[in-house]
C-alpha cells in the first residue's frame, strides 16, 4: 500500500468502520512501516476520540415534551393545519427571533454603510427587494436598479442561495488594480496603477456575496 | 406467550399518515431524540433544534407521499428532512441563532448546551463550512453509514466520503491548533 492509498483509507481506519478486514490489516501494516502515516493515523484517531466523546456527552439531549403535545394536537385536528402545517402548533420561538432579526436586518440595510474599498462613485447603493433572487435574478435586479451592465456577477460565497437572504444591496466601489489577484482574477501587471470600478452585492450582514467589474 | 413484534419505521409512518395516534407516538418517540440532536449539533441552538424537530413531524403529517423505501431507510428520509430544514434556518439566521442563554437557569438542556458550547470540539464543528459540518455530524455524531448519509443529503457516497475527509481534516487542524486534542482512548460508541 502506498502513502496515497493509506490517505484514502485513514479516516475509515480511525473510525473503525466501513473498511474490510483485509484492507484494515494492510493499512495498519503500512502505518507500522511509515512514520508519517502512523502520525496521520494518530491524528485521525484523536479526532474520532474527541467526536465520540462529544457525541456521548450530548446523547441525552431531546426535544422538550411540549413538542410532542403540540404535534398530537395537530394530529387530532388536521383541519387546523394550513398549507405549511404551522398554524396548529405553537408559534416558533426561533421564528419570532427570526422576525426580529429580519426587521433589524432591514434597518441595518438602511443605516449601515457596508465596508467600502475606495470611494463610492456617482451612485448611492441600490437596495434590492427582500427575498429576490436567483443568481440570474440578482443580475436582473441589479441592472434594474440602474447599475452597470458590462459583465455578469461572480459569486463570492460557496453554495449559498441568495434567495435566503433578507435583503441585498448593490454597492459601487473602486478597487486598486493590484487587488484583482486577491479576488481570484488574473493578477494585474504590477506596473499597472490606478483603480477599477466594480459593483458588489452585499448581504444585510455586510458580507459581500457577488462582484462584477464595470470597466 | 405471544411474541411481540416491533413495528418497523415504515409501518409506523404508514399508520401515522392514516391518523393512528399510537403509530405517531411510537414513531415520534423513536426519532425525536436523534433528529433533535442532529439539529442541535449542527446548529448549536436548542431553539432551532426544537423547531426543526417539530417541523419534521409536521411535514410528515402533511405529506401523503414522500417516503420511497427504494431510496433508503426511514432514518435517511427523516434526517434528510431535518437537514434541509436546519440548513435553511442556519443560512437564513446566520449570526442570529438563539443559543441556550435564553432558557431558564433550571433547564438541564440549556445547562448542557452552555457547558458544551465552550467545548472546543463543538466549537470546531460549528466553525466548519456547513457542507462539511453536516457530513461530520451525520456520520461521526449521528452514526449514519455513508450510504445513509448520502441518501439524507441526496448526493453520492463518494461525495460523503470526500466531505467527511475534508471536514475532519479541518477539524483536526482547529483542534490541534488549540492544543486540546484529547489523547486517543477508549470512548463509548456513538449513539444517534
Amino acid at each position: 500500500m502506498s502513502c496515497e492509498d493509506f490517505e484514502d483509507d485513514v479516516v475509515d481506519l480511525a473510525r473503525g468502520e466501513e473498511l474490510g478486514p483485509a484492507e484494515r490489516t494492510e493499512a495498519l501494516a503500512h502505518a507500522e512501516a511509515c512514520l508519517r502515516c502512523a502520525a496521520r493515523l494518530e491524528d485521525e484517531r484523536a479526532v474520532t476520540s474527541g467526536l465520540r466523546a462529544f457525541a456521548a456527552r450530548t446523547a441525552a439531549a431531546e426535544a422538550p415534551a411540549r413538542v410532542e403535545a403540540a404535534l398530537r394536537r395537530a394530529l387530532r385536528d388536521p383541519e387546523g393545519l394550513d398549507a405549511d402545517g404551522s398554524a396548529a402548533v405553537r408559534p416558533s420561538r426561533a421564528g419570532v427571533l427570526l422576525l426580529l432579526a429580519a426587521a433589524a436586518a432591514i434597518l441595518a440595510g438602511i443605516v449601515v454603510v457596508p465596508p467600502r474599498v475606495g470611494p463610492l462613485y456617482d451612485r448611492a447603493p441600490a437596495v434590492l427587494p427582500a427575498g429576490s433572487p436567483t443568481s440570474a435574478a440578482v443580475q436582473e435586479a441589479a441592472v434594474g436598479a440602474g447599475v452597470g451592465e458590462n459583465s455578469e456577477f461572480v459569486s463570492l460565497s460557496y453554495g449559498e442561495d441568495l434567495r435566503d437572504l433578507d435583503s441585498l444591496q448593490v454597492v459601487s466601489v473602486e478597487l486598486p488594480r493590484t487587488a484583482l489577484g486577491a479576488l481570484g482574477w488574473p493578477a494585474a501587471d504590477s506596473a499597472q496603477t490606478g483603480s477599477v470600478k466594480a459593483e458588489v452585492i452585499v448581504g444585510h450582514d455586510g458580507v459581500a456575496r457577488a462582484i462584477r467589474f464595470v470597466d | 406467550m405471544p411474541e411481540t413484534v416491533t413495528p418497523s419505521d415504515h409501518d409506523l409512518l404508514r399508520g401515522m399518515r392514516g391518523g393512528d395516534e399510537a403509530a405517531f407516538t411510537a414513531l415520534y418517540r423513536r426519532w425525536q431524540g436523534p433528529l433533535f440532536r442532529y439539529a442541535l449539533r449542527v446548529s448549536g441552538s436548542p431553539a432551532l433544534a426544537e423547531d426543526v424537530t417539530q417541523e419534521v413531524f409536521m411535514a410528515l403529517l402533511r405529506r401523503n407521499e414522500g417516503y420511497d423505501p427504494s431510496r433508503g431507510e426511514v432514518s435517511s428520509y427523516l434526517h434528510g428532512i431535518a437537514r434541509n430544514l436546519a440548513r435553511r434556518r442556519i443560512e437564513r439566521e446566520r449570526g442570529h441563532l438563539p443559543l441556550a442563554d435564553e432558557a431558564g437557569p433550571d433547564d438541564p438542556l440549556a445547562d448542557l448546551v452552555r457547558r458544551e458550547r465552550t467545548d472546543l470540539v463543538w466549537e470546531g464543528i460549528l466553525g466548519l463550512p456547513l457542507h462539511y459540518r453536516e457530513v461530520v455530524v451525520l456520520c461521526d455524531l449521528q452514526g449514519l453509514s455513508y450510504e445513509e448519509a448520502a441518501a439524507a443529503l441526496a448526493c453520492a457516497v463518494g461525495t460523503v466520503r470526500s466531505r467527511l475527509h475534508r471536514g475532519r481534516e479541518q477539524l483536526g487542524v482547529r483542534l490541534r491548533s488549540a492544543r486540546t486534542l484529547p489523547a486517543a482512548e477508549a470512548v463509548p460508541r456513538m449513539t444517534r
